[in-house]
């Protein structure tokens, strides 16, 4: 069998980094560390400045929003919206543990089962596996 | 509310005032009118900045915009975060709804209207006195 030229999804080629969008202080103690030793990590309030310069200017694979004290129904819609050309990932967290992941590359929704930043990061992982040719030449 | 003062203290060192989660289009409408009324400290809500200002800030006013915070969870946090300090509390939002909770005298009630005047007005310190003091 020999190998196809190696096919890698678009996202690879980005830039691996998270911004976590108006963090507890709790949550930023426990996202934090972990995150920043996988990837960049920007961290921003919201609403405000710092939120629209990085819904602007950064290129994020990762996008978590903590919604302990927000409305969610009135936050996800616009989360989606700011950043639906930019494909990230959004994850909706709060502190009661419950989150909710959109991929908005691939249209992917639903419930984590696991809130983990090793969940997290599995959301954004690399594909580590390459195509082959289903047909060898 | 007739009739109550600010403690002389309060008045002395001049009104602190803290303006808590805006929105650009609050903070565009708010930051000029509240900080003609005295020192504006504004945070984001939550983290550390509103942390330290509920510990050390003092406010005499607390402008809270809930446009996009759940008020059913932040307007206990926020009015438990104040009860030693008892500022007034004012919760506004982008829909033009607001709320006040003075903590000192504790009384409560909508706001008709949430427009820089109307929050201002609640920092206006009476000037009708009781006949006879």
């Amino acid at each position: 069998m020999t190998r196809s030229a190696p096919r890698r999804r678009l996202r690879s080629t980005r830039p691996r980094l998270a911004l976590l969008v108006g963090l507890t202080p709790m949550m930023m103690r426990a996202l934090e560390g972990p995150l920043s030793l996988r990837m960049d990590v920007a961290a921003v309030a919201f609403p405000g400045d710092a939120f629209e310069a990085a819904a602007s200017e950064l290129q994020p694979c990762l996008v978590v929003v903590d919604v302990t004290y927000l409305d969610e129904a009135r936050v996800r819609p616009l989360m989606i919206d700011r950043f639906s050309r930019k494909g990230p990932v959004l994850v909706f967290v709060s502190e009661s543990g419950r989150a909710w992941s959109d991929d908005l590359e691939s249209g992917c929704s639903g419930p984590m089962e696991t809130f983990t930043v090793a969940a997290l990061l599995a959301l954004v992982a690399r594909p580590a596996l390459t195509l082959v040719s289903a047909h060898p030449a | 509310m007739l009739g109550q003062r600010r403690p002389r203290s309060a008045r002395r060192r001049g009104r602190r005032l803290l303006l808590v989660g805006p929105t650009l289009p609050t903070t565009r409408a708010l930051e000029a009118p509240l900080s003609a009324l005295g020192e504006l400290l504004v945070v984001p809500f939550p983290g550390p900045a509103f942390d330290r200002a509920v510990a050390g800030y003092a406010a005499d006013l607390v402008v809270v915009d809930v446009t996009y915070l759940d008020e059913a969870r932040v307007r206990p946090l926020i009015l438990h975060r104040f009860e030693t300090i008892r500022p007034m509390v004012v919760f506004v939002s982008e829909t033009g709804e607001g709320w006040w909770d003075d903590l000192r005298a504790g009384t409560s009630g909508p706001m008709m209207a949430t427009d820089p005047e109307a929050i201002c007005a609640l920092m206006t310190e009476p000037t009708l006195r009781v006949a006879g003091s």
